[in-house]
């Protein structure tokens, strides 16, 4: 299955192209271009400010940067499977037309989003600078965390993308759940002091993007790790899930070309 | 002594047809209803069906084939196991030498202008860009395209896409060429230029596989032509002797229709 799944290598000049193409298509015929990676961050975020910080009251220090840290990997989450459910649909004519890895199709869509996802992160710049928030060694641990959202993200985006042409109807419970899931994920919340003590290992293991944006912050605004299991689990479920999600997804590939 | 690039022995595709999930679903609760929980799993099963089955030939290096048959005989879904997108069912299917598969307008993007259509086409047929970058020019120039080769192709006609379509096809110089229906479109002047590259193929020693209704068309450029009937083999041989059976065929049909308009017209006369 390694073999398999190194063999994406042999393609790498089409999954560039195809990556351009999503930018293309994608930003062609918008007046702002580029700026909405970052506009979609920070209008969430004077929001949440508003109603979480000045409404409800539950703000806690630097509330901006700390929204930012649970909203940036929250979106390229949401975006990246909302839009790879359709990847396989949406690019019929293409498997059609042509032999090639159909995983390819839900890899660059994801990737699409993870580079907006990269750009998205240079907002913190700009935010560190004028709240003069310390950089600390917890930084280097960075790549982490978005190592394991990556792969997290890509394993469920297979195995949906794959649902998706058996029925249709996926593509509706996936944005349904990822609403659902926003309110579960620490985004304008955090873990500690309110997620009731006897829930706490429950949350922690069911929901792996809660962990994974803990370790966002904690590399960004130095606040306190996960304790080490949590982080065992949510790597070894994100690991697995990269698998299970390649193994379905090649398992039904040529059922899927046909129903295409 | 030259080898067989393409070798099919005995290849099925299989299609399962679902049920309406609205009227399955139905089914299931009725039968719940009813108490009669055993039946449930039967209703889940697909009806099958082979949209091709036992096919089996050789193609040497060099050969051109025809491949005739009425609509839904099995043609398209045969050259997609020959282009690699199906993977067979039953049986196997060898191929040597990469493929061009030309279809009409299937594999673009309609919101990209026909030059990054050109660069996308190319690169999923695995070319580096700069590869891409010199044959560019002759793929615009063949497909005479002109200043649309930077509008979107959505504001193509018809013909303009099948130009496009063949004129990449054509210019990445595949080993085995499978056209599918293609000379079906464009003027008179395009089909010319089309049919004498197509031609130009040939004399270069490379395979050839073409899907065609019109077989005057396949008598100038195959010796050899296949011809489908549900999905099988019906005859596999010179396209001399392919033409004949064809119109047996379609005159079998026409009679049979007369025949029936006939009895009907006596109904309704009674």
């Amino acid at each position: 299955m390694l073999k398999e799944i190194l063999k994406i290598f042999h393609y790498k000049e089409l999954v560039k192209t195809l990556v351009l193409r999503q930018i293309k298509v994608k930003y062609k015929k918008f007046l702002l271009g580029y700026l909405w990676t970052i506009i979609e961050p920070l209008t969430t975020m004077f929001v949440l400010m508003f109603v979480i910080g000045m409404i409800l009251k539950a703000r806690t220090e630097n509330f901006s940067v700390y929204l930012l840290s649970g909203l940036i990997p929250w979106i390229f989450f949401n975006s990246s499977l909302s839009n790879s459910t359709m990847s396989l649909i949406g690019n019929a004519s293409l498997i059609k037309k042509i032999y090639f890895p159909r995983e390819i199709l839900t890899l660059t869509t994801v990737l699409f989003h993870y580079i907006n996802f990269l750009l998205s992160l240079l907002l913190f710049i700009p935010f560190i600078l004028i709240l003069k928030i310390e950089i600390t060694y917890t930084i280097l641990f960075l790549p982490v965390p978005m190592i394991i959202l990556f792969l997290f993200s890509y394993g469920l985006a297979l195995i949906f993308s794959c649902i998706n042409v058996y029925y249709r109807d996926t593509d509706n419970v996936v944005k349904y759940m990822l609403r659902i899931l926003f309110f579960l994920t620490p985004i304008f919340y955090s873990v500690e002091g309110r997620i009731p003590h006897e829930l706490y290992t429950v949350y922690l293991t069911l929901n792996p993007l809660a962990v994974i944006i803990m370790l966002f912050r904690s590399a960004l605004m130095g606040s306190a790790l996960p304790d080490t299991q949590y982080i065992f689990i949510t790597s070894l479920v994100s690991i697995a899930l990269f698998f299970i999600g390649y193994w379905i997804f090649k398992r039904n590939e040529n059922e899927v070309v046909k129903r295409i | 002594m030259s080898m067989n690039v393409i070798e099919l022995k005995n290849v099925g595709i299989k299609f399962k047809i679902a049920r309406s999930k609205a009227s399955r679903f139905k089914d299931i609760a009725y039968r719940i209803f009813k108490g009669n929980k055993s039946s449930v799993e039967q209703i889940h099963t697909f009806k099958e069906f082979w949209a091709i089955s036992n096919i089996s030939f050789t193609l040497k290096k060099g050969e051109a084939l025809g491949i005739i048959g009425r609509n839904g005989a099995g043609k398209s879904t045969l050259l997609r196991v020959i282009a690699g997108i199906y993977s067979p069912d039953e049986g196997e299917c060898k191929v040597q030498g990469n493929i061009g598969l030309l279809q009409l307008g299937v594999g673009f993007h309609h919101e990209l202008s026909g030059r990054d259509n050109i660069y996308i086409s190319a690169a999923i047929l695995g070319l580096k860009k700069g590869e891409i970058d010199r044959i560019y020019d002759d793929i615009v120039e063949f497909s005479e395209l002109g200043d649309f080769i930077d509008m979107p192709i959505k504001v193509y006609s018809s013909g303009m896409v099948a130009r496009l379509g063949f004129s990449i096809s054509m210019h990445l110089k595949p080993d085995i060429l499978l056209v599918d229906e293609v000379l079906a479109v464009g003027d008179e002047d395009f089909k010319r230029k089309s049919r004498q590259k197509i031609g130009e193929f040939r004399e270069m020693g490379k395979t050839i596989i073409m899907v065609s209704h019109n077989i005057r068309e396949l008598k100038t450029l195959c010796e050899r032509t296949i011809f489908l009937e549900n999905g099988r083999i019906g005859f596999d041989g010179s396209t001399a002797d392919a033409e004949k059976l064809y119109m047996e065929r379609i005159a079998e049909k026409k009679q049979r229709r007369k025949a029936l308009r006939e009895i009907r017209k006596m109904e309704n006369s009674l």
